[in-house]
């Protein structure tokens, strides 16, 4: 069950890889940019190209603080999946889980 | 013999399940606040980058406004909230219900005077002569205030509620966990807020 699990994970984990990189990978898109953002940043004065690159620096803070927590939550809780699975099962059926973990792992072997 | 034996481990497991399932109720409800929240904070870390841009704009029309004194008191009373609610949770683990329902009731009344401080201190710049359209500094802190004072809102609406509406005054732990993160990220969220105002000047 928890090996299944984890497979799964890691087969959307590497469909989400696959299309983010090709996605991400050709060379033209990273050519693409607003010309006329840039001309305005471009001809503004020291402090205003100071200041933008202040707010592009705070705006990045947010998504990367919770990437970190998302990835620190995952890390924490790599092992969860499959407890979730069987005290759901448990709770259904009035069993335990480490019943049922045992249950599981004992066809598992016989499989 | 045999029977009893089996249906006290029957029991016994029941309620292992039960509490397992409970466990996982509350990691649901954490897992969906703190979705939410992750949405806030990028609002208002776009906001922060708004402004720290817009003070360093061309048109230099950016005007240092004197924070009212009421932020201080604004921000001991949400220490002392957060305290409180450390206290509560505390009680809640020991399975004091008199104990929790008043600490939790307590972080609900202070953030009550929270919000009032917040208004108060609207009052205070307006009589200062700063409303919302003097200057884009005085905007910006009208905008920063008024969205953390809503979410303090929702926060002591969700303390009061939890506490009187649940049943047997005992809220569950799932909705003690939530509450707690949301009341935990409102107080971080405005030491943000002010320490930014702060360091602006």
């Amino acid at each position: 069950m928890k090996d299944r699990c984890c497979a799964r994970s890691l087969a959307t984990l590497t469909r989400i890889l696959a299309v983010s990189a090709g996605t991400a990978l050709p060379g033209a898109l990273w050519a693409q940019s607003c010309a006329l953002c840039y001309q305005a940043a471009a001809s503004s004065g020291a402090r205003f190209i100071e200041a933008l690159r202040s707010g592009i620096i705070i705006l990045i803070m947010a998504p990367v603080a919770i990437c970190i927590g998302f990835a620190i939550t995952a890390y924490r809780k790599r092992n969860l999946c499959a407890d979730d699975d069987y005290s759901e099962v448990g709770s259904t059926m009035g069993i335990a889980s480490e019943q049922i973990s045992w249950t599981e792992q004992a066809t598992c072997k016989s499989e | 013999m045999d029977r009893a034996s089996d249906l006290q481990e029957r029991v016994t497991n029941s309620q292992s399940a039960m509490k397992q399932s409970g466990q996982a109720a509350s990691r649901k409800s954490v897992t969906a606040t703190a979705t939410g929240l992750a949405g806030v904070l990028t609002f208002f870390a776009a906001l922060m980058s708004a402004c720290v841009v817009r003070k360093g704009s061309p048109a230099a029309d950016w005007q240092f406004l004197q924070l009212p004194p009421v932020f201080w008191l604004d921000t001991v009373i949400l220490l002392g909230s957060a305290g409180a609610l450390f206290h509560a949770r505390k009680r809640f683990a020991n399975g004091d219900r008199e104990g929790f329902r008043h600490w939790w009731v307590v972080t609900g009344i202070l953030g009550c005077f929270f919000v009032a401080g917040q208004l108060l201190a609207w009052r205070q710049l307006f009589h200062a002569g700063i409303n919302l359209g003097a200057n884009p500094s005085s905007s910006f802190l009208y905008l920063f205030t008024a969205a953390h004072a809503a979410l303090a809102l929702g926060g002591v609406v969700a303390l009061l509620s939890a506490a009187f509406l649940s049943k047997q005054h005992l809220p569950s732990r799932s909705t003690t966990d939530a509450v707690t993160l949301y009341w935990h990220c409102t107080f971080a969220l405005w030491i943000g807020i002010f320490l930014f105002f702060l360091l602006l000047r």
